[in-house]
């Protein structure tokens, strides 16, 4: 499966933010997003193994972690956060 | 080395002058600074922190010779070594007594006629096109016979003055009246231009007149006023607006700062909608950033050599505010009288 990665110049605060330096955005991330988005950073995850992170690490199924997983990416690809 | 450097554009309203925050950059940068004034309620005149004196000039109606004699009773009085011009009204009065400035030990970097008249609003069209950068459709009127002409599709437009103020309008009705408005301040002609609907972006640069650019800040504007002035904005990166900037310097081998007007489309282009020749009011946030351009233009108008600084930190944000001054009266009634604080 294809390994999806955020475009350049998004910037991932720990802290529970994000901001695009191209438009000057930023958003708020909290839980799963934020980690989420830590592993698009690194641009070596698929859907599938995202998934499996999040649900190594909330109380959730395989399932439901990569509806919730597919459902989040699709909203980034919406605000044109992804390459 | 020059280090008594003055600005004009103290006025500090909503609508506020790049004279304060081009001040701070020189002061951060360790000039002394002088104000220039026209009127005595200009807020940076009471800035005592900023400005170590300050004198009224002439209005540039009272015409170049009036400013040349003026500033060579400053200069004698203050010993200032370079003027930074920050409104777009007085710079055309600026450029036509440069030469003789310069020959009084009054320095200034500025654009020369021909690259200033190329960027004027009525202008704009014909500059982004030999650019190849996007623009709305932009004609300048005379008269409200040509206003009905444009507007005949009935579609929004923007009215802008010939030198300020720029409004949005929905009708004729609103465009005549927005017409008589801006004619009765600044005179003709009055520019219409098409109403472009996306997220606002400006550019503070700098040129080195010879075609290359020696600075370019973006950002973005995250709120703005009701005449549409950004009272807070982020630092950022754009590739697109720094090659915009790039085209513009290029083609009209600009010399000095200016600042370009953009509007992002919903289809993603980025439109110029009007070049300032002269810094913006935003100005000390690109000197946050790393690039202090009051610097770099003092510095060129001294004849120093200044690298380009195309590097900046991203993601700054600058937040205005209103600040109430308190001044004796009789501070006031001085200046109004004398015309200089010392």
């Amino acid at each position: 499966m294809n390994r999806i990665r955020l475009k350049d110049g998004i910037i991932v605060n720990d802290d529970g933010y994000a901001i695009d330096s191209g438009t000057g955005m930023c958003y708020s991330l909290t839980g799963s997003a934020l980690d989420i988005m830590h592993c698009l950073k690194s641009g070596q995850m698929n859907i599938r193994e995202i998934s499996v992170k999040i649900t190594d690490s909330y109380d959730i199924d395989l399932q439901t972690a990569t509806i919730d997983v597919e459902d989040f990416i699709g909203e980034l690809s919406c605000l044109g956060l992804l390459v | 080395m020059i280090r008594k450097v003055a600005v004009t554009g103290l006025n500090a309203i909503d609508n506020p002058g790049p004279g304060v925050p081009v001040a701070r950059s020189l002061r951060d940068a360790g000039y002394q600074v002088v104000g220039l004034a026209y009127e005595t309620l200009e807020p940076g005149i009471y800035m005592t922190d900023l400005l170590s004196e300050v004198y009224t000039i002439p209005y540039p109606s009272s015409g170049s010779s009036a400013l040349l004699s003026r500033l060579g009773a400053i200069k004698a009085k203050s010993g200032i070594e370079c003027i930074i011009p920050n409104f777009d009204a007085e710079l055309s009065g600026f450029i036509s007594i440069s030469n003789s400035l310069s020959s009084i030990g009054i320095k200034t970097f500025l654009p020369d006629q021909s690259s200033f008249s190329q960027r004027e609003k009525w202008n704009l069209s014909d500059l982004c096109q030999r650019c190849g950068i996007d623009t709305p459709l932009t004609v300048s009127v005379n008269n409200i016979e040509e206003v009905k002409k444009y507007f005949a599709d009935n579609s929004k437009c923007v009215v802008k003055g010939k030198y300020y103020g720029a409004q949005v309008c929905h009708n004729l009705s609103d465009v005549v009246g927005t017409f008589d408005k801006f004619t009765s301040i600044w005179g003709l002609p009055v520019i219409m231009q098409k109403y472009i609907e996306g997220e606002e972006f400006n550019l503070v640069g700098m040129g080195d007149g010879e075609g290359g650019l020696l600075a370019a800040v973006p950002m973005r504007k995250t709120f703005v006023t009701d005449k549409g002035k950004a009272w807070s904005g982020v630092s950022i990166k754009n590739e697109e607006l720094t090659e915009m900037a790039l085209k513009f310097v290029r083609n009209t081998n600009w010399r000095g700062g200016f600042e370009l007007e953009v509007i992002k489309s919903f289809d993603g282009r980025l439109n110029l909608i009007e070049v300032n020749p002269r810094l913006p009011a935003w100005t000390y946030l690109s000197a946050s950033c790393g690039v202090n351009i009051p610097d770099m233009i003092v510095r060129m108008a001294d004849g120093q050599t200044v690298e380009p600084v195309l590097n900046y930190t991203v993601g700054k944000m600058f937040v205005r505010c209103s600040w109430d001054l308190i001044v004796d009266e009789s501070d006031f009634a001085k200046f109004s009288i004398t015309g200089e604080r010392h």
